[in-house]
């Protein structure tokens, strides 16, 4: 699951030809990554065409700033927090967020002032599971905000460390907890509405 | 198994869906993960949770982990490196 960057990129070699702007250590670079920038925008819920362009443009940026490139962070954690940059240039909903969310408020509702379950988890229905799960999942996906949804596939599909991920956001370790936490509930809350529960 | 009544020294429901949904269970220690655990087995309401919040990993990488076209891929790369000879 936990993915590992050619053993090349992280000498100081190499990150000396990236600096210079070599371009055949950028060619590396750029095809190693490309899937998973592309499809870091797709899950962040980007339309075909804009996730093609959003991750074009997050590679030119890359090169230009190559010289800028310290290497105090590895190429996929620059790489990813550029995409980040471009996603909050391209879409309001990866802006930061206000502080409450109304999940927090649904979340509530859950518990009684013991903290035991007062509404637990819904049992699934199974005739709903094999044939819809994809376009339910999809849909719930779409009320999740965007930056969470972010986070959640960075997390959960390249199977980014928490650290990591904190560095392409640029958030706390607390905050990023935040962010994971209303996102699953939401998720969950979505499709718990929808008669799935779990398997896998 | 059975719903669980908050108990000294034990973590409550609204704890355990926390430590889940933050992912803050990674890092817990020795003792609280034995305290977790032993929740979990006891409450079942917070075991579906937690088969529930495992289960949507499951299912994004299901829908979203796949490898994208590599044709796809490659025609962004040859755009890409097509401007970067241009600033060369």
């Amino acid at each position: 699951m936990a993915y590992t960057p050619p053993a090349e990129f992280g000498t100081p070699e190499f990150l000396a030809r990236l600096q210079r702007q070599d371009r055949d250590a950028i060619q590396k670079v750029v095809h190693e990554f490309m899937p998973q920038i592309l499809r870091a925008a797709m899950g962040a819920g980007l339309e075909e065409h804009e996730a093609d362009d959003v991750t074009q443009q997050t590679f030119l940026t890359f090169i230009e700033t190559l010289p800028r490139f310290e290497g105090r962070s590895q190429v996929r954690t620059w790489i990813f927090g550029i995409l980040y940059h471009k996603l909050r240039e391209a879409r309001r909903g990866f802006q930061k967020q206000d502080k409450q969310d109304d999940i927090d408020d649904v979340l509530e509702t859950r518990f009684n002032a013991s903290g035991m379950w007062q509404t637990p988890p819904r049992e699934a229905d199974d005739d709903l599971w094999d044939t819809q799960i994809r376009r339910h999942l999809e849909e719930c996906l779409e009320t999740v905000p965007e930056r969470h949804r972010l986070a959640f596939v960075l997390k959960e599909v390249e199977g980014m460390q928490g650290k990591e991920i904190c560095n392409v956001l640029d958030v706390s370790t607390t905050n990023l907890g935040v962010i994971l936490y209303r996102a699953r509930n939401r998720l969950r809350e979505c499709l718990e509405g929808r008669g799935f529960e779990e398997r896998g | 198994m059975m719903t669980m009544k908050k108990m000294p020294g034990m973590y409550s429901c609204r704890e355990v869906h926390e430590f889940v949904a933050t992912g803050m269970v990674d890092e817990l220690g020795f003792m609280a993960r034995m305290k977790f655990k032993m929740h979990v087995m006891m409450c079942h309401h917070c075991a579906r949770y937690v088969r529930q919040i495992k289960a949507l990993g499951y299912f994004v990488r299901e829908a979203f982990g796949g490898a994208p076209d590599p044709e796809r891929c490659q025609r962004i790369e040859d755009v890409v490196m097509a401007q970067c000879d241009g600033h060369h």
